[in-house]
């Protein structure tokens, strides 16, 4: 074995070793072509190699001629392998310039078998033997070819190439690869051009040694392709910690989502396959470890929903945005339930591929609550109406709608001063400020009479209740709105019928007085004239005597000065405005009075309750002016209960008779009670707690209490409010 | 003038009212008696004389109305007359159909009250002598077998002794022996006498057979 031996088996076996390692790599991962261009060229190195050898062991020129001849092939793929891979490696190269290359290398490989022996000779003439590296090969003499310019040329456009993908490698900032791969390319080709050149050309006496100038540039090559190895190991493993930080990232991701019952999914557009986190399955029922479809996915979507939940998808995916959906879902056992899905379209790596990334969340429960509450608000018996705090619609009932006159799109967005009178509008701004700076439930414009506008203009009484209700987006109104004008008619008609009542009441009582009136003195009368007749019959049949009449005459004076009483009340009676005297059952004025102030009653909504002590004896009095003073107290008391809550608007009157000779009658409210400074100054008159009084009620009632012979107290109750007590004497001949 | 042992009586609970009325018919020669309320008159023991009750209308306790009612119920034929200071019209309606003699309205002039009483007695007395005729007429047909009454009544009737026999199962002849014992002991002698008996006995009338009402056929 001689060194020319050694070395070019050994180079062309290192390249071969490197052809198979990067084929393996080829192999392993197909999408690594360049590898595959570098094992290519690696393997037609080698074969140059051992042509070359054979070249420079050739026994005769014809021998030298073929072998020269063949040399040619591994050097196209060389060529060739080289242009593909520095398009492949560097992914940079004009495509005309790789074609022309690559074009001028299979001419001059065309042109090569055209002439004889070869493209670098006309003829070979005797083979000269020379020693190189101790060892005598044998070198070609003979005359060149013009034509081998082509294979030279070809290897000049191959530079250029080279240099212009190197150049566009460096401006793109891989500078290492641009130098390395770039230069040595450039640098080995060079070299290899020159040496076969002047060898052909016969201007320096030596073998051709263009393989070792390829197999440095294999050498580079290898370098820098394992370096890149080396490069993707130590990527790969800090891609194995970031991967790890990553799951570590995602398990906390679905903590999070789990612990906000979010279901996680992603759909990747390409391969139309889904992704599902153990929610989504949870949320929308499909069975663990089973690949879902889209379609699957879709068939669960309620079918009326279905479409628009599609399209708002499609259409996401199409303009790369987010979108956001609620939906329901119809689950296998046939619950329906709510979802509020959010989706982004994320572009993948290469820019081609789309995946759609979205969250989905059971909102049943809000939506539940939302169309309860919308039940509610619909089933409200008054118009219901929701304003934000700039005063504007965002709900209303069906009530509302009939009330104005208006649809339920035409009035949400609006002020509600769309809703009032143009008289109140500008005001109602104010108040509604007002309002917001110290929201509580209150009806709104306390103490005036409000109106709303129908659509056509025209107006009603309303009365309108305001409740803040304080939302996440901010405090909101709920205003309920009733139609008045019903009960202001109402009232009317009451109103009236109660004057009505009191009217006849009093023409009741009077005819009752004029009766008891005739009764009273129609008795002494009709007994003066029996007795004035009876006189006259004596005396007619001469049997009077002076002592009978004496008698007649006492009994009819007696008489007479009764009748003289009687109208002598009546006077002064009529003088005062009352006073007939009679004799009067205190449980039937209770019961009268309870008949007739029950219109009353019904304005306060206030109940009245009546404790009656049965068998009550009879009173001597005025019957109109007990029932005054009974009246005065029962008013009192319901008028002290305008602030009470209606449940506990109620007046009690009771009647007490415990046989002691005098009748008690107490009038109890659940009002406030009295205070000690009112207590004092209570029957005092043109005393007044009310607005509107003027200080006689009380002061009426005592002057008829106790000119009835009573007396009249004051005090709280047990239980809060107000007790007034009054007590009459019995009739004395009811005691006898 | 009725006979002077017919009784007035007063009720009133007015005592002046009462002493008046004690004089008035004391001068028109009546005899009379005080009560101060209806529950005292009914503890007295019924009047056999022709007598009258004043009563007034509005009274504590049993009022002249309640008293009325309780007097017709006992089946008592006491002559009311009635005094009031207010008395309405319904009311007296209803003391007029329930057969009181008046209703005099408080003041009232004596003569007119006198009248009332003088009709009352007038009243009471023919009630008297009708009662006392209708117990006699009464005791005579008590006289009377079962089987004579029978007869008797058949005969009230208008029917032949022939149609009597046909009604009671028995022969005519019989029937002339009871119909002669039945008109000796009514101490008459014709068919008209008898009814006139049968009347003042107040008695129903006998039905003729085959005249009751459900049986007149239809025209």
């Amino acid at each position: 074995m001689s060194w020319v031996t050694v070395i070019w088996w050994m180079s062309a076996g290192a390249c071969l070793t490197l052809a198979f390692l990067q084929f393996v790599v080829w192999w392993r991962n197909r999408a690594a072509q360049a590898n595959l261009a570098f094992s290519i060229l690696a393997v037609a190195v080698a074969a140059f190699a051992a042509l070359e050898l054979a070249l420079m062991q050739a026994e005769t020129p014809e021998q030298l001629g073929t072998v020269a001849r063949w040399i040619h092939v591994p050097a196209w793929v060389i060529v060739a392998s080289l242009v593909a891979f520095v398009r492949l490696y560097l992914g940079a190269g004009r495509r005309w310039l790789a074609w022309t290359v690559i074009g001028a290398r299979t001419l001059s490989l065309i042109l090569n078998f055209v002439f004889s022996p070869n493209i670098n000779y006309r003829q070979i003439t005797p083979l000269r033997h020379i020693s190189f590296l101790g060892e005598s090969v044998s070198i070609p003499t003979g005359v060149p070819n013009p034509w081998m310019l082509v294979a030279q040329s070809s290897l000049l456009l191959l530079v250029i190439f080279v240099i212009d993908a190197a150049i566009s490698v460096w401006r793109r900032g891989d500078r290492r690869r641009a130098v390395m791969v770039g230069g040595s390319i450039v640098f080995f080709a060079v070299t290899a051009s020159a040496q076969s050149l002047a060898v052909t050309w016969q201007i320096i006496s030596m073998p051709l040694t263009v393989s070792l100038f390829f197999q440095g540039l294999v050498a580079v090559v290898a370098w820098e392709l394992s370096y890149d190895v080396v490069r993707a190991a130590s990527l790969a493993r800090r891609l194995q910690a970031s991967e790890a930080g990553l799951r570590e990232f995602e398990e906390r991701v679905t903590l999070a989502a789990d612990a906000a019952r979010l279901g996680v999914w992603e759909f990747d557009t390409d391969t139309s396959r889904l992704w599902v986190s153990d929610k989504v399955r949870e949320l929308f029922q499909f069975p663990r470890e089973i690949e879902i479809s889209y379609h699957e996915f879709q068939q669960r979507v309620h079918p009326d929903d279905r479409v628009a939940r599609d399209q708002v998808a499609q259409n996401a995916i199409q303009n790369q945005t987010d979108y956001e959906i609620e939906y329901r879902v119809v689950l296998p056992d046939g619950k329906v339930r709510w979802m509020a899905g959010r989706g982004r379209c994320l572009p993948a790596g290469d820019g081609k591929s789309t995946r759609l990334l979205g969250v989905t969340m059971d909102i049943t429960k809000r939506k539940q609550a939302e169309e309860l509450f919308e039940l509610a608000t619909e089933a409200s018996p008054s118009g219901t109406l929701l304003a934000d705090d700039q005063g504007r619609i965002v709900l209303v009932n069906a009530h509302v709608e009939e009330l104005f006159g208006y649809r339920r799109d035409e009035l949400i967005g609006k002020t509600v001063e769309f809703l009032l009178p143009e008289r109140f509008g500008a005001s109602h701004g104010i108040d509604r400020s007002n309002f917001f700076g110290a929201p509580e439930a209150r009806a709104m414009g306390e103490g005036r009479e409000l109106f709303g506008r129908r659509k056509d203009g025209s107006e009603f009484p309303v009365e309108i209740g305001l409740n803040p209700i304080q939302t996440p987006h901010g405090l909101v109104v709920l205003a309920s709105i009733v139609d008045i004008s019903e009960r202001l008619a109402a009232e009317e008609v009451a109103r009236r019928s109660r004057q009505q009542v009191e009217l006849l009441s009093r023409v009741s009582l009077l005819g009752e007085m004029t009766a008891s009136l005739a009764h009273e003195l129609n008795q002494p009368l009709a007994a003066i004239v029996n007795n004035a007749t009876a006189a006259t019959q004596y005396l007619e049949q001469g049997r009077l005597d002076a002592e009978q009449l004496r008698e007649i005459l006492a009994d009819v004076v007696e008489d007479a000065r009764r009748a003289r009483d009687i109208m002598a009340n009546v006077r002064s009676a009529i003088k005062k405005g009352a006073a007939i005297r009679g004799r009067i059952n205190l449980n039937d004025v209770v019961k009268a009075i309870t008949h007739m102030i029950q219109p009353d009653a019904i304005a306060h909504v206030c109940k009245i309750r009546t404790f009656l002590a049965p068998q009550l004896p009879l009173i001597e009095g005025d019957p109109i002016q007990i029932q005054q003073a009974v009246t005065n107290l029962v008013r009192n008391a319901l008028d002290a209960m305008r602030d009470a809550p209606a449940s506990r608007r109620i007046v009690e009157i009771a009647t007490h008779y415990n046989g002691d000779g005098a009748i008690g009658v107490a009038v109890r409210d659940f009002g406030a009670g009295i205070s000690e400074i009112t207590r004092q100054r209570l029957f005092e008159q043109f005393f007044t707690t009310k607005e509107d009084g003027l200080g006689m009620g009380l002061a009426i009632v005592r002057s008829i209490v106790e000119a009835h012979g009573g007396t009249i107290t004051a005090d709280n109750a047990e239980g809060g409010g107000a007790r007034f007590y009054f007590r009459l004497p019995v009739t004395a001949e009811v005691l006898a | 003038m009725m006979s002077s042992d017919a009784l007035v009586f007063v009720i009133d609970d007015d005592q002046s009212m009462r002493k008046s009325l004690a004089r008035l018919l004391d001068a028109a020669h009546y005899k009379t008696e005080m009560f101060t309320s209806a529950s005292d008159f009914l503890l007295r023991s019924a009047c056999a004389g022709p007598s009258c009750v004043i009563v007034d209308v509005k009274m504590p306790g049993l009022n002249g109305i309640a008293f009325q009612e309780f007097l017709i119920q006992h089946s008592r034929d006491e002559q009311l007359i009635f005094i009031t200071a207010h008395g309405d019209i319904p009311m007296c309606a209803k003391a007029m159909k329930a057969g009181a003699v008046d209703f005099l309205p408080k003041p009232f002039k004596p003569n007119q009250l006198l009248e009332s009483v003088e009709r009352a007695l007038a009243r009471s007395t023919e009630q008297l002598f009708r009662a006392s005729e209708r117990d006699h007429a009464r005791a005579l047909l008590q006289r009377l077998t079962p089987r004579e009454y029978e007869v008797m009544e058949l005969v009230a009737t208008g029917l032949l002794n022939k149609q009597v026999g046909g009604e009671l199962g028995m022969a005519e002849k019989t029937v002339k022996t009871h119909r002669a014992h039945m008109m000796q002991k009514l101490r008459i002698t014709s068919v008209a006498e008898l009814m006139v008996i049968l009347q003042k006995a107040e008695v129903t009338p006998p039905v003729r057979p085959g005249l009751r009402p459900d049986c007149i056929p239809s025209a």
